[in-house]
């Protein structure tokens, strides 16, 4: 690409790319292209990332591990399906953010309301295709990418607000998603999607911006919570176990 | 708002669409605990969200790679497509193998509600599609409710107990026999009105005698200060013949009941003292089966006669091999002791179930969708063949058999040649005896279709699943108290359907339509006209009571709930009472008109296993039997936490730190022999397969006995590996799948004996999945 584009935008590509992820299973097509297309450049690119190099090693090679082909795309639904469709029982990972939240694991809790009002100041809804509730991992990922290239066309403190908190909330849960896909995907490939999703997380948070206004008590309890899961999210930034 | 489940009534909070909050409904005199579990099941992580296909079914036909069913590699379809293939596949195997090759007899315990009773629903479709093979029976009383005509001359289980006011006030001695009222009346088949509960603390409060005769020390043991009398599980018969014997030896029996009210004591006496087979029923000889002390037994029988006694007994005796020996002698026990048709006294079989003696209330019969009952014109097959039904738990003996004959109830019939089967709202592989063998034998099926609303182990192993939605994300109307009819209950929606789930109703009718049938199918009306139809009718029956009801809208749109009149004659209701006034006048309807104590029908019978009285025969296998290859017994029964196998509640933060798994109940000393301590995942195994399970150590369950509850996810480490170990209890792999007998065809869930031990080295590992080499896209 000749045109410069602004960090946020690049973040704002790495989320969207994240989210496309999880929305649904990939095809044929696309796994191609992330084996010997345009999808493999943006591996090799993230890849250069030390934070995301183990996350996106673990992807190359569950993509070098599936079958050939058409087989591959198989390979991946199953996986998809049993992880995040349910049919994988008690191995199921499911992808709200309300499941994790509390001790009854439920969707449509309060982070589907949460998630719900922010989409509606940002004049977004869920498309009519997708009956899924608005903490869908895919669709907390996307929120985020809007949230960014908000901020690139118009500054504000209220979409600075929104935007942190939105990486708060997904650093409380996605630990623990990421160590069920850990646990659960036979494939690897989920797993390493998994991990660089935690590790670019973190990585977020830890290069987040903290000059433009006085820190909160919200903000400090925040901070606490992220502090003490932080071994859980580095290892997500160490190299994963061969497998 | 108001509405119901199998757990009761409750009011839903909605916030913005959402399902917020439950609370009980303000007359449920002792809400359940469950309760809270139905958010779990509207807002379950595991809601089928979307119709799915196995791929080798979707890619290669009908009957492709069978044994891949099970491995959740399914692809996800519109509605449309798998609308169309449902149609295509029902026409297909109609055409090709003829109506009695689609088993949609689909049992389960689905949900409240008159209109969307989805079993009745599918039946509904089957008829007006040509037909279907259905079932006779249940899970719950398969042996009793066959047996139980022939004694009593009706179902007996499922009919009103004496009324609790009357046992608290007249019974002196209470015993219940293998049953957990505290724990199984908690859930209802309509909505329950938990009146057992008020029975039951009333009997608390009165200080009456309890005596809990069960391998476990029961909530209803607990709760009521109970005697707990721990026998053999599967020996109850024998136990009761050395009661018996005692009675008839120190002369306490009622002579002048059994002449006036039975027949056959005189043969059936003859084999309790051994005249006919050398073997007096002593109850040393009991003793020795059911591991009793026989002064134990001896004094049982004297307390059972001096005291007004009510025998109230469990389902559980009933789902063994021979199942149906144990209420036929408890009933003549209870005949012995003469107190049946007296204020407290004799026997009952529902007092754990759905608040049986629950007193009931002056009210109209609420009626239901209907599944049509005609077939199409042209269907022969229905005389000609004959097996137009089988005894449900034969299921897999079907499968396995085609065109074999077997017997049931007298009569002989051969198993249809199925390679369809269409469940809805049940999960047969987690209610279904023998796992590994069930497995097995469902690869014959070409096509499996499934709807519900949640994966269950039946849903991964399906060709097609549909999400259906949940009782709360509809409209219907139901009753309150399955013996009290106590009221008749709006069951208002509470949130809109979830991700694609649709009523089965649509579904079906979707299909009807794709069939040509759909005006049929729906009578053209809809969700409310069918609502407001059932309502109008049992208006009317109540206005024939001289009982007003509001016109349907004032109901709808008002109180919601329309709750009827409890008179005083119904709170003195005494079973057999009329019987026992006058048997002549009110003869059972049995070929004598009286308890059949023998049976000339069953006689005629010559059944090898369900001789023409009481017997007491080895099962196939027990705790304590001749040449038994395993140690300890393994008891099934229902969890307390859940209905039978919802994955409710489930702490998911949990499940990657230490495996969630069901726990397994084992006395302090049979642990401590195995090295097994509180906390420790166990194997639990025998011929039939093996599971994991959580060691719970307690010595509120006898030794040698050890409790896995059925419900269980089954997931087998290796999927089409025979024996491969099942990773999260499904209890079922254990049980054994025959027969209780040629008479009833039950199923025996509580028969089963195997070994526990501390499972050695890591949990198994997860096996890396390979896509079959030659896939194609």
């Amino acid at each position: 690409m000749a045109e410069r584009i602004s960090p946020r935008e690049e973040r704002a590509i790495v989320y969207e790319w994240l989210s496309s992820l999880f929305i649904a299973p990939l095809s044929a097509a696309q796994i191609a292209a992330y084996r010997s297309g345009a999808g493999a450049e943006l591996l090799q690119a993230l890849g250069e990332e030390p934070s995301l190099a183990p996350g996106i090693a673990a992807i190359r090679r569950a993509l070098e591990a599936l079958p050939a082909e058409a087989g591959a795309a198989i390979a991946l639904n199953h996986a998809y399906v049993s992880l995040f469709l349910g049919a994988g029982g008690p191995e199921a990972v499911p992808p709200y953010e309300s499941v994790y939240g509390s001790e009854f694991a439920r969707v449509c809790q309060e982070p589907m309301t949460r998630m719900e009002a922010l989409l509606r100041r940002l004049g977004l809804q869920v498309g009519a295709g997708c009956p899924e509730p608005a903490d869908h991992l895919a669709i907390e990922l996307a929120a985020q990418a809007a949230l960014l290239r908000r901020l690139d066309r118009a500054d504000s403190q209220a979409v600075r607000s929104d935007s942190r908190d939105l990486l708060c909330s997904m650093l409380a849960w996605i630990p623990d998603f990421a160590a069920l896909c850990q646990k659960f995907d036979r494939t690897g490939f989920y797993a390493g999607a998994a991990a660089v999703l935690a590790a670019f997380l973190a990585a977020e948070y830890a290069e987040r911006d903290l000059t433009d206004h006085p820190v909160s008590s919200k903000e400090r309890a925040d901070d606490d919570a992220i502090t003490r899961r932080a071994p859980e999210l580095r290892a997500f930034a160490a190299p994963l176990p061969p497998e | 708002m108001l509405t119901g489940s199998h757990w009761g009534a409750f009011r839903a909070k909605v916030d913005n669409g959402r399902f917020a909050a439950i609370s009980p409904w303000d007359k449920d005199p002792r809400p359940s605990p469950q309760l809270e579990g139905i958010l779990d099941s509207v807002y379950s992580p595991t809601r089928i969200r979307y119709p799915m296909v196995r791929r080798a079914f979707l890619e290669k036909g009908a009957g492709a790679e069978p044994e891949t069913r099970g491995t959740g590699d399914f692809v996800r379809v519109t509605w449309d497509q798998a609308l169309d293939l449902v149609t295509k596949e029902l026409k297909r195997v109609q055409d090709k193998y003829g109506p009695a090759a689609s088993f949609a007899g689909s049992y389960g315990w689905k949900s409240p509600g008159k209109l969307h009773n989805c079993r009745t629903l599918l039946g509904r479709l089957m008829n007006l599609k040509g037909g279907f093979v259905n079932h006779s029976g249940d899970y719950s009383t398969g042996a009793s409710q066959v047996i139980m005509p022939h004694v009593m001359g009706t179902l007996e289980v499922y009919e009103q107990q004496t009324a609790w006011p009357v046992v608290v006030k007249d019974t002196q001695l209470m015993v219940f026999w293998g049953a957990d009222p505290m724990t199984t009346n908690q859930i209802g088949w309509v909505i329950p009105d938990h009146g057992g509960f008020e029975g039951m603390a009333a009997l608390k409060a009165a200080g009456t005698k309890v005596i809990c005769i069960d391998p476990v020390r029961t909530d209803t043991c607990t709760y009521l200060g109970a005697e707990w009398i721990a026998p053999r599980p599967q020996t109850d018969v024998a136990m009761m013949l050395g009661v018996a014997h005692t009675l008839y030896t120190e002369k306490l029996h009622d002579q002048k009941f059994l002449a006036d009210y039975t027949v056959g004591f005189d043969q059936f006496a003859r084999y309790l003292t051994g005249e006919t087979d050398k073997t007096p029923k002593t109850a040393e000889w009991a003793s020795a089966i059911c591991e009793v002390p026989a002064d134990t037994i001896k004094d049982l029988a004297r307390r059972f006669a001096k005291n007004r006694t009510m025998l109230a007994s469990g389902w559980s005796l009933q789902r063994q091999h021979h199942g149906e020996q144990a209420h036929w002698m408890l009933v003549t026990l209870a005949s012995m002791l003469g107190q049946i048709g007296t204020a407290g006294g004799g026997f009952g079989l529902s007092y754990h179930y759905a608040s049986g003696g629950s007193p009931s209330a002056d009210s109209p019969v609420l009626p239901g969708i209907t599944d049509g009952g005609k077939t199409v014109a042209g269907a022969a097959w229905l005389s000609s063949s004959g097996a137009a039904s089988i005894p449900l738990a034969r299921i897999v003996d079907m499968l396995e058999n085609p065109g074999k004959e077997f017997d049931f109830n007298g009569k002989r019939d051969k198993y249809p040649d199925v390679k369809l089967a269409y469940w809805v709202g049940g999960n047969p592989f987690a209610h279904h005896q023998d796992r590994n063998r069930m497995v097995a034998a469902w690869r014959k099926l070409e096509t499996f279709i499934v709807h519900d609303f949640q994966w269950t182990a039946t849903a991964r192993m399906a060709d097609i699943v549909l999400p259906s939605t949940t009782a709360y994300e509809r409209n219907d109307i139901e009753q309150v108290g399955d013996y009290s009819l106590r009221a008749i209950m709006a069951m208002k929606k509470v949130v809109e359907p979830m991700y694609e789930a649709r009523n089965d109703i649509d579904i079906f009718a979707a299909i009807a339509e794709r069939l040509g049938k759909g005006k049929e199918y729906t009578e053209g009306k809809s969700e409310m006209d069918w609502i407001r139809s059932f309502y109008e009718e049992a208006a009317k029956q109540a206005k024939a009571k001289n009982i007003a009801m509001p016109g349907f809208d004032e109901f709808w749109n008002g109180a919601g709930v329309m709750e009827f009149p409890v008179s005083a004659e119904a709170k003195g209701f005494i079973r057999y009472q009329k019987f026992r006034e006058d048997p002549l006048l009110n003869p059972l309807g049995t070929p004598s008109g009286k308890i059949e104590i023998y049976s000339k029908n069953i006689e005629k019978m010559a059944y090898d296993d369900c001789p023409p009285h009481p017997t007491w025969m080895e099962p196939v296998e027990r705790l304590g039997g001749a040449g038994a290859k395993y140690p300890l017994h393994i008891a099934s029964s229902h969890p307390r936490g859940r209905l039978h196998s919802q994955l409710c509640g489930t702490k998911l933060r949990t499940t990657y730190a230490v495996a969630d798994r069901e726990p397994c109940l084992i006395n302090s000393k049979d642990a401590a022999a195995r090295g097994i301590k509180d906390g420790d995942v166990v194997r639990v195994f025998n011929g039939r397969g093996q599971i994991l399970a959580g060691a719970k150590v307690t010595d509120d369950i006898r030794p040698n006995v050890i409790r896995v509850n059925e419900g269980g996810w089954y997931d087998p480490a290796e999927p089409g590996k025979p024996g491969t170990l099942d990773k999260y209890g499904d209890v079922n792999t254990l049980t054994v799948d025959i027969g209780t007998s040629k008479l009833a065809q039950g199923n025996c869930g509580h028969t089963a004996i195997g070994e526990v031990e501390k499972l050695q080295g890591a949990a198994p590992a997860v096996t890396v999945f390979a896509a079959p080499k030659n896939a194609t896209g």
